[in-house]
């Protein structure tokens, strides 16, 4: 559910600002604006975290092993994705080649 | 800009440690949801003023949902070698690997299997997610936009995405949407699978 809410609210700024319908003001503030939310965002999840004593408690214990576990994954996935992004290249100047 | 992301998420621990009281968490859900929602607006505002977008993602094809199974794939592979140099069984460190950043749903999984297990997923992933907001600038910046994407895992599509769609553009963030859709799909399929192996 909560899928179709994002894609939802993602289709109505599209929509919004492919027709025009945004205020020039607004428009021409708009990448200020969206940073200062980002940030406000960012500390507010940071708050989340940081006033939940679980999860303060469980980092005492296992906050190394989360550490490893989590850098891990990250590195390797950031690796797999870049074998795809070199196999996109790839494949567009092969494209590219034969329609020229 | 990558540094005021940084000093907001840990600037926001402190607070939430040190200066917020805890009855602020009963509200603090709702507060990010609405954050989010209007992110995402924005979100949608960048995708609207990019006229190529879908011929681009067209031209992609199919073959857009590699990135997700790059992410999965290197997740799961990752977390089995990380818990190899720590003693861990390969079943526990695949599931908490295929996580993929959704701390909730995969500690709440595995707290059935083991309770220290499901502890250690929630904070695995919790790490995930952090470590996801203040790498991924650098990544888009320094190795590449849709390998940008990855640290992200399922929160590709909420919590990382204007992290994403900031730090790339409205092509990538289009991408980052479908792969978040595509691994918190695989998240209640995998974990359950690979913890019974």
């Amino acid at each position: 559910m909560r899928i179709l809410l994002y894609i939802l609210i993602i289709i109505a700024g599209a929509l919004i600002s492919s027709r025009g319908l945004l205020n020039k003001v607004v428009e021409k503030n708009l990448a200020k604006l969206q940073y200062a939310s980002l940030l406000l965002l960012l500390f507010i999840m940071g708050v989340n975290i940081g006033i939940n004593d679980q999860i303060i408690n469980t980092f005492g214990k296992l906050g190394l092993q989360a550490i490893v576990l989590s850098l891990t994954s990250i590195v390797l996935s950031v690796a797999a994705v870049k074998l795809v992004a070199v196999y996109f290249k790839h494949r567009e100047k092969a494209v590219q080649q034969n329609e020229s | 800009m990558s540094l005021s992301i940084i000093l907001s998420v840990v600037i926001g621990i402190l607070a939430g440690l040190f200066v917020f009281p805890d009855a602020f968490s009963q509200h603090i859900g709702l507060v990010i949801d609405i954050g989010l929602c209007m992110l995402l607006f924005f979100v949608g505002m960048d995708i609207g003023r990019n006229k190529e977008i879908f011929k681009q993602i067209k031209s992609m094809g199919y073959k857009i949902l590699l990135i997700p199974f790059g992410v999965a794939l290197g997740s799961i592979t990752g977390s089995v070698l990380g818990g190899f140099a720590l003693g861990l069984p390969i079943n526990e460190s695949a599931a908490i690997g295929a996580g993929f950043g959704w701390y909730t749903l995969s500690a709440i999984e595995l707290s059935k299997y083991s309770v220290e297990t499901g502890a250690l997923a929630f904070i695995t992933n919790v790490c995930r997610e952090v470590f996801a907001l203040v790498s991924i600038p650098y990544i888009a910046k320094y190795i590449g936009k849709l390998e940008a994407i990855a640290p992200a895992g399922a929160t590709a599509m909420d919590t990382s995405l204007p992290v994403i769609s900031k730090s790339t553009d409205a092509n990538t963030a289009v991408v980052s949407f479908i792969t978040g859709v595509v691994l918190s799909t695989l998240v209640p399929i995998l974990v359950p699978i690979l913890i019974a192996i």
